[in-house]
């Protein structure tokens, strides 16, 4: 199957028909790559293999920001919140949400080194919905048939699309990493969200939705053996989920040990305790895993019907410095959730935690 | 380009800094003496998490971004800074010796270094300008803090 065969996206606009050959350098590098009329100029980069920078990969960060040099380019949301770090009298775009209509030349800022090291490089996919489960009143599992199957490493995720509605979203997947037929996603409903108005209204089994990974760099590799503590907040616990069933699987846990802090506002918001029941009453020894209830006092009935778990009053970053203080050199440190919460993690595991900052792991696409 | 030259065009820069608003002359002008013009190109970074907190920044002109954690990564809030702001004002506080953020230019940008030691010792010649900068300071560490809460809140 060609690069071009594998593509998963409707065109939509007038269009060139060939891949247009993409020249980005920086000021340590440059690396040409092609990139067909549909595709983000992002995804592209990645597909190529090439260590182009980004985050979300959706057009919120700006982390993927570039200087046109050459060449005819077309934007896909010129309202994306990362064109908030632009300079668009200096042809500066976000690579995720431009497309090319010739071929074209981009200047990277700094010294970006372009080589990737990506053990797998992302590629496009189609999928078709199998399951919607309800979490709660604003959360579901969304699960999809994957053509071609996903392979991902645990902690990653992907960009989703239906081919009716622009952009792409992105989600981390929840179940155990390796080639994956199926993958599994938590989404929680987002106020005026095009994607998840449609999905909780108007989605059935048998829709078809678009994807392009893995994605992400908080990767969880088992044979690393580190001890690890996480952090997540709501939708957050997706990537968690699968750093644990990749844990659990290789027995990572019989020898080191996991800290595990799932931060809900009320006891009504929290999701997938049977599922971290079973882990931590698997490594009842070496696997803790706290829920954080930040708006709430956690129910006795919860504790009675999940005794492997802990349930606290607080916000998960300020229960992980409480507990683990004084026991966190070692650790590897993996964040999820919304920014703002992976934000004052961050701050406790640098100060309070003394990590250094290459051992702390977190993507931001919210 | 001589001292005074440099002087006078780094007090009209400190002049036009909110937390130095209302500071006297001769003060800004001590503080003038210590800060040096800096500049720095698109993509470059002004300092990185870890490094040490040795110097507090004063922007004349040009945009950074503030960046959590490693790897370039962005924050949730206050992500750009712009000319008049001042960043990296851990320099002014004595526990916290080390930048727990990096900041990057986002153009070619103009920036007073001013040592964090030796601002401290202007201020403390100058007791009314210490409480001055000293109660802004305090007012922008209780201000992100309530942002933060604030996001926290409404987040999870």
């Amino acid at each position: 199957m060609t690069d071009a065969q594998d593509l998963a996206f409707s065109a939509s606009r007038a269009t060139p028909k060939r891949a247009a050959l993409i020249e980005v350098r920086s000021k340590s590098s440059s690396c040409t790559f092609g990139a067909e009329p549909q595709e983000p100029l992002l995804y592209a980069a990645l597909r190529a293999g090439i260590a182009a920078p980004y985050e979300c990969a959706t057009g919120t960060c700006g982390t993927c920001k570039a200087r046109r040099l050459t060449g005819v380019i077309v934007g896909d949301w010129r309202e994306a919140p990362g064109s908030a770090y632009l300079r668009p009298d200096r042809d500066e775009v976000l690579l995720c949400q431009t497309r090319a209509l010739s071929d074209c030349s981009f200047e990277i800022p700094g010294s970006v080194n372009l080589a990737s090291t990506t053990r797998v490089r992302p590629y496009f996919g189609r999928g078709v919905i199998g399951r919607i489960d309800s979490l709660t009143q604003d959360t579901v599992e969304l699960v999809l048939e994957l053509d071609p199957a996903l392979e991902f490493d645990a902690g990653q995720f992907a960009v989703l699309r239906v081919p009716h509605l622009a952009g792409y979203r992105g989600y981390s997947m929840t179940n155990h990493p390796g080639s994956a037929s199926q993958a599994k996603f938590v989404v929680k409903r987002k106020p005026d969200g095009a994607f998840t108005d449609w999905l909780f209204s108007r989605a059935r089994p048998g829709d078809a939705i678009e994807w392009f990974g893995p994605l992400g760099k908080a990767i969880f590799a088992p044979q690393e053996q580190r001890t690890i503590v996480c952090i997540a907040g709501g939708s957050g616990i997706a990537s968690i989920m699968s750093i644990l069933e990749a844990g659990c699987s290789s027995r990572h846990f019989d020898h080191f040990e996991a800290a595990i802090f799932f931060g809900v506002r009320t006891g009504a918001d929290a999701f997938y305790l049977d599922r971290l029941q079973r882990f931590a009453e698997t490594f009842p020894h070496m696997l803790r895993i706290t829920v954080a209830i930040s708006h709430d006092v956690p129910a006795e009935d919860m504790r009675e019907r999940y005794p492997s778990l802990t349930f606290e009053s607080g916000f998960p970053h300020e229960i992980a410095a409480r507990d683990l203080a004084g026991r966190f050199a070692g650790r590897v440190g993996y964040l999820a959730g919304p920014p703002i919460l992976v934000d004052v993690s961050i701050r406790m595991l640098i100060t309070q935690g003394r990590l250094p900052v290459r051992d702390i792991r977190y993507d931001k696409f919210s | 380009m001589s001292s005074t030259t440099i002087d006078t065009g780094n007090s009209k820069i400190l002049r036009s800094t909110a937390i130095l608003s209302g500071v006297s002359d001769p003060t800004i002008g001590n503080i003038a003496a210590i800060a040096k013009p800096q500049t720095i190109e698109e993509g470059e970074t002004l300092y990185s998490v870890g490094d040490p907190a040795r110097s507090a920044y004063v922007v004349a002109a040009g945009r950074l971004r503030f960046i959590l954690g490693g790897d370039g990564r962005p924050a949730a809030q206050g992500t750009i800074i712009r000319a008049g702001d001042i960043l990296g004002w851990a320099a002014l506080l004595g526990n916290q010796p080390r930048r727990i953020a990096t900041v990057i230019a986002l153009e070619q940008c103009r920036l007073l270094d001013i040592d964090g030691d030796a601002l401290l010792r202007s201020l403390d010649r100058d007791p009314r300008a210490g409480y001055l900068v000293m109660q802004r300071l305090a007012n922008m560490i209780t201000q992100s803090f309530l942002e933060q809460s604030a996001l926290l809140n409404g987040a999870t």
